[in-house]
C-alpha cells in the first residue's frame, strides 16, 4: 500500500476559520516599524508589503483549493498544490516584515496583529492536501532549507526576533541544548520508570495502587509548585550526601528540575501502559502460561508487545507536555528555552519572549508527529 | 500403562472446595472427559495437572513422579494446551504461534517450521496459505485448528484441552470434533479433556468422568455412562434422549448393508415380491459414484438433486440426523473416491440402537 499523507480533513468550518484569520490578517497592523530596539514605531498594513500580501493570497489560494478538490485524488499535480502554496505562503509572510523595514528605511520590524494572525490561518492550512509520503517530507525540507538560506543571507537581519536571535548568539544553542538534554533525559528516564511501574499498576493490589496514587499527585502539583517542593527536599540531600553534591545535585539547578520533568512524564506513560498491559486478553495471558513461558517471558514476549501502542502513546503525550514544561525550569535556574522567555518577560522585550517560545512550538510539533509515527506503525504491527 | 495419576487431590478457593478427594488414572493413549455443569471443578481439576492451579490436599503423579518435583515450566512445555479462547498471540503470525514450545525448547527455526508445516497440514490447513497469516485473519475454526496444531508442535505426549471446541458453531465444532478424532488415530496422545457437552464427551472419549461440585459422581465408558447412568444426577445429566446420543459412539459403516445398485442407463430389477427385496436402487455412474434413486423395475437415470449420502466415517446420528432433515427412505455410505459403499434405512438404525443398549458397545 502506499503510504499518502492527507493530513487531518480541512471541512467546512476549518476553511472558514482559516479563511476568516487570512481576512482579519488582511485589515491589521502586519508589523511595526522602528529605528532601533528601544523606540516605539509606526504600524504598517498588509497593503504597504507586496510580500505579506502575496503570501496572504497564497495561503487563501491554498485553503479555497484544498476545500474545492475532491480528497480521492491523490495522482498529479492538483492535490500537492495546496502544501507548496502554504509552504510559500509561510517563506513571504516571514520575509514581508523584514523586506518592509528595508524599503522604508527602518533598522527593526516586530510582528504585529497581523503577522501572527496570518500565521493562525496558515497553520489550520498547513497539512491540507494530499502527498505521498516522501514527497510531502521532501517539500517540508525544501521550506526549512529555503528559510535557512533567506536567514543566512541576511534576508531576515530587519525582523525583530530573528535580530533578537543573532544578539544571543551561541547562548541560544548552549539554551537548546540544555532544553533538549532536560527534557530528553526526564522523558527516556520516566520511559525506564514507566515500564515496570505500568507493570505494577497493572497488577492492581497495594503496590499498584500506590504507584496510580503517587504518579497522580505528582501530576496534579503544578509544575512550579513541585520545583518549589523540591528545593528544600534536594537541597537537605545534597548537605546530607556530599558524593550528591558533587555531581551536582542542588535544590536549584538541573538536578530539582530533572526530577520534577521525571515525575511529570512518568504518570502519562505508566498510566496508558497499565491500561494496555490490562486489555491484554486473558485467554492469551493464560495460553502463554499454560505453554510453558516463564514469568518473565509472559511479560516480555506478550503482554509487553501487546500493550506497547499504549506506552507509546503515552510516550506521545508525556514528550512533548516535557518539552513544554522545561521551559519553566528556567526559573530555578536550569537554563534551558525558558531562560529567553523570563529575561524576556522581565525586560518587556517580546522579540526574546519569542525567542524563546519558537523553538518550543516547533520541537514539540516535531516530537508529536515522530511519536505518532511510531505509534501507527506499532498499532499496525499488533493487529 | 497410567501417564497421570490424581490421587486424592483437592482444592479450595476460601472455604469453599473446588475440588474434593479427586483420584483418577489417566491410561496412556486414550482421551479421558471430565465432564459435568459449571462448578463441577473439571477446570480445576485439569489445570491441576500442568500446576496452573496447585492442589491443597492430595497428591499427582506425572510419569510417576510427583507433579510438585517439576519446575513448571518445563512440565508446561511437555503438556500441549488448547483452551476454549484459544489464546493465539496476536501479534504473531500462525507459523510463530505453532513454533513457540519449540522454540521455547530451544530447538532450530528450520526444524521447527518443518514441524509447524505438517502440524497444519495435518489439522487441515494448507501450510502455503496459512503460514503466514495472523490470528485476526482466520475463522473461530481455524484457530481452533491453529491451537490444536500449537499444542502438538512439540510432540507432547499429554494434551490438555479445556472446552477446546466450545467456542464454535455446531456445524464447525462437529468437523473440529472429527478432524481430532482423525488426527488421534494416528497419534495416539493421550488426552485429558474438558467439556460440559456430552455429546461430546460421548463422541470423543475412551472413558468419561462425570463431575458435580467438586466431586466425581461416576466414572465409566461413555457406552456405560448412557446405559446406566448411576443416580438422580447422572440419570438428569445424561437425559431422556440418551439412547440417541448413544447414537453418536456408533459408526454408520458398523450397520450399513452392501448397496443394491443399478448402472446408470439400464433399467433396475423388478421387485420380486418377496418383501426382503430392495425397494430402492442406487443410480451409479462408470466409477460406482451414486448419482440418483429409482425403484424397482424403473429406468436408472441421474436424479435432479443430489442422492443423500454421507462420508464412510459418518455416526449414526448423523445418518439419522440427515434423514430427519431431508426425509430420504436411505441414506448411503461413500468412500474417498465418492463410490458407494453402504446404505442403511431407518431400520438399521433401530436395530443397532437397541443392540447398544443390550451390549453397551461402543465403536
Amino acid at each position: 500500500m502506499e503510504a499518502i499523507d492527507h493530513g487531518p480533513k480541512l471541512g467546512r468550518i476549518g476553511a472558514a476559520a482559516a479563511l476568516a484569520l487570512l481576512l482579519a490578517a488582511a485589515f491589521s497592523p502586519f508589523a511595526e516599524l522602528r529605528p532601533n530596539r528601544i523606540v516605539r514605531g509606526e504600524s504598517v498594513g498588509v497593503m504597504s508589503s507586496p510580500a505579506a500580501l502575496a503570501g496572504l493570497a497564497a495561503a487563501a489560494a491554498a485553503v479555497a483549493l484544498s476545500s474545492a478538490a475532491s480528497r480521492r485524488t491523490t495522482g498529479g499535480f492538483l492535490p500537492l498544490l495546496p502544501r507548496i502554496l502554504t509552504r510559500s505562503s509561510a517563506l513571504a509572510l516571514l520575509a514581508a516584515p523584514s523586506l518592509t523595514a528595508r524599503s522604508l528605511g527602518m533598522a527593526r520590524a516586530s510582528p504585529g496583529p497581523g503577522f501572527w494572525l496570518a500565521a493562525g490561518g496558515l497553520a489550520i492550512a498547513w497539512r491540507s492536501g494530499a502527498a505521498r509520503r516522501p514527497l510531502a517530507l521532501a517539500l517540508d525540507l525544501v521550506a526549512a532549507a529555503s528559510v535557512v538560506a533567506m536567514a543566512s543571507a541576511g534576508g531576515l537581519d530587519a525582523f525583530s526576533p530573528y535580530a533578537e536571535f543573532l544578539a544571543q548568539g551561541p547562548r541560544f544553542w548552549a539554551e537548546l541544548a540544555r532544553h533538549l538534554a532536560l527534557s530528553l533525559g526526564a522523558f527516556l528516564t520516566a520511559a525506564a520508570f514507566a515500564v515496570p511501574a505500568a507493570a505494577l499498576a497493572a497488577r492492581g493490589g497495594p503496590a499498584g495502587s500506590l504507584v496510580t496514587a503517587l504518579a497522580g499527585a505528582a501530576q496534579n502539583v503544578p509544575s512550579l509548585a513541585l520545583f518549589g517542593l523540591l528545593l528544600p527536599a534536594l537541597a537537605a540531600l545534597a548537605d546530607a550526601l556530599p558524593g550528591l553534591r558533587a555531581i551536582g545535585v542542588s535544590g536549584i539547578g538541573p538536578a530539582p528540575a530533572l526530577v520534577a520533568l521525571t515525575l511529570y512524564a512518568l504518570l502519562p506513560m505508566a498510566l496508558s501502559g497499565a491500561a494496555g498491559l490490562r486489555m491484554v486478553d486473558p485467554g492469551v495471558r493464560d495460553a502463554a502460561k499454560g505453554m510453558g513461558l516463564s514469568r518473565r517471558q509472559v511479560f516480555r514476549r506478550v503482554e509487553f508487545p501487546l500493550a506497547l501502542p499504549s506506552f507509546l502513546s503515552g510516550a506521545r503525550t508525556a514528550l512533548v507536555q516535557t518539552i513544554g514544561t522545561a521551559t519553566v525550569a528556567a526559573l530555578i535556574g536550569a537554563g534551558g528555552m525558558g531562560y529567553f522567555v523570563f529575561q524576556g518577560l522581565g525586560q518587556a522585550a517580546m522579540d526574546m519572549v519569542i525567542v524563546g517560545v519558537v523553538p518550543v512550538v516547533v520541537m514539540s510539533a516535531l516530537a508529536d508527529r515522530l511519536m505518532g509515527a511510531f505509534q501507527t506503525r506499532a498499532e499496525g504491527y499488533i493487529r | 500403562m497410567e501417564i497421570l495419576r490424581y490421587e486424592g487431590a483437592g482444592k479450595r478457593y476460601g472455604s469453599t472446595w473446588a475440588l474434593r478427594d479427586f483420584t483418577l488414572g489417566v491410561e496412556e493413549g486414550t482421551i479421558t472427559a471430565l465432564i459435568g455443569p459449571s462448578g463441577s471443578g473439571k477446570t480445576t481439576a485439569l489445570r491441576m495437572a500442568n500446576r496452573m492451579a496447585e492442589p491443597d490436599e492430595g497428591v499427582i503423579r506425572y510419569d510417576g513422579r510427583a507433579l510438585r518435583s517439576y519446575r513448571p515450566e518445563i512440565l508446561r512445555r511437555s503438556m500441549g494446551y488448547v483452551i476454549q479462547s484459544v489464546g493465539l498471540f496476536p501479534h504473531w503470525t500462525v507459523l510463530q504461534n505453532v513454533c513457540a514450545v519449540p522454540r521455547l525448547l530451544g530447538r532450530r527455526a528450520r526444524e521447527a517450521e518443518a514441524r509447524a508445516d505438517e502440524l497444519l497440514s495435518l489439522v487441515g490447513l494448507e501450510p502455503a496459505l496459512y503460514r503466514g497469516r495472523r490470528p485476526s485473519e482466520l475463522s473461530g475454526g481455524e484457530a481452533q485448528r491453529v491451537g490444536v496444531a500449537r499444542a502438538l508442535a512439540a510432540d507432547p505426549p499429554l494434551l490438555l484441552m479445556d472446552e477446546p471446541f466450545g467456542a464454535v458453531d455446531p456445524l464447525q465444532r462437529a468437523k473440529l470434533q472429527a478432524s481430532f478424532l482423525d488426527i488421534q488415530k494416528r497419534l495416539k496422545k493421550t488426552v485429558l479433556l474438558v467439556t460440559h457437552d456430552l455429546d461430546e464427551a460421548v463422541r470423543l472419549a475412551d472413558r468419561v468422568v462425570l463431575m458435580r461440585g467438586g466431586v466425581v459422581v461416576q466414572e465409566d465408558t461413555p457406552a456405560r455412562l448412557l446405559a446406566e447412568p448411576s443416580g438422580d444426577f447422572a440419570r438428569d445429566f445424561v437425559g431422556e434422549e440418551r439412547s440417541l446420543k448413544r447414537l453418536a459412539r456408533v459408526a454408520a459403516s458398523s450397520c450399513a448393508r452392501p448397496p443394491a445398485t443399478a448402472l446408470a442407463g439400464s433399467d433396475a430389477p423388478e421387485a420380486d415380491g418377496s418383501c426382503d427385496g430392495p425397494s430402492l436402487y442406487w443410480v451409479i455412474d462408470g466409477r460406482g459414484r451414486p448419482v440418483g434413486l429409482v425403484r424397482p423395475g424403473g429406468r436408472a437415470k441421474p436424479g435432479e438433486k443430489a442422492p443423500p449420502v454421507l462420508p464412510l466415517g459418518a455416526t449414526l446420528k448423523e445418518v439419522l440426523a440427515l434423514m430427519l432433515e431431508d426425509g430420504p427412505e436411505l441414506v448411503g455410505l461413500v468412500d474417498d473416491e465418492g463410490a458407494i459403499r453402504g446404505e442403511l434405512g431407518l431400520v438399521d438404525i433401530a436395530r443397532a440402537s437397541s443392540q447398544a443398549v443390550v451390549t453397551g458397545e461402543s465403536r
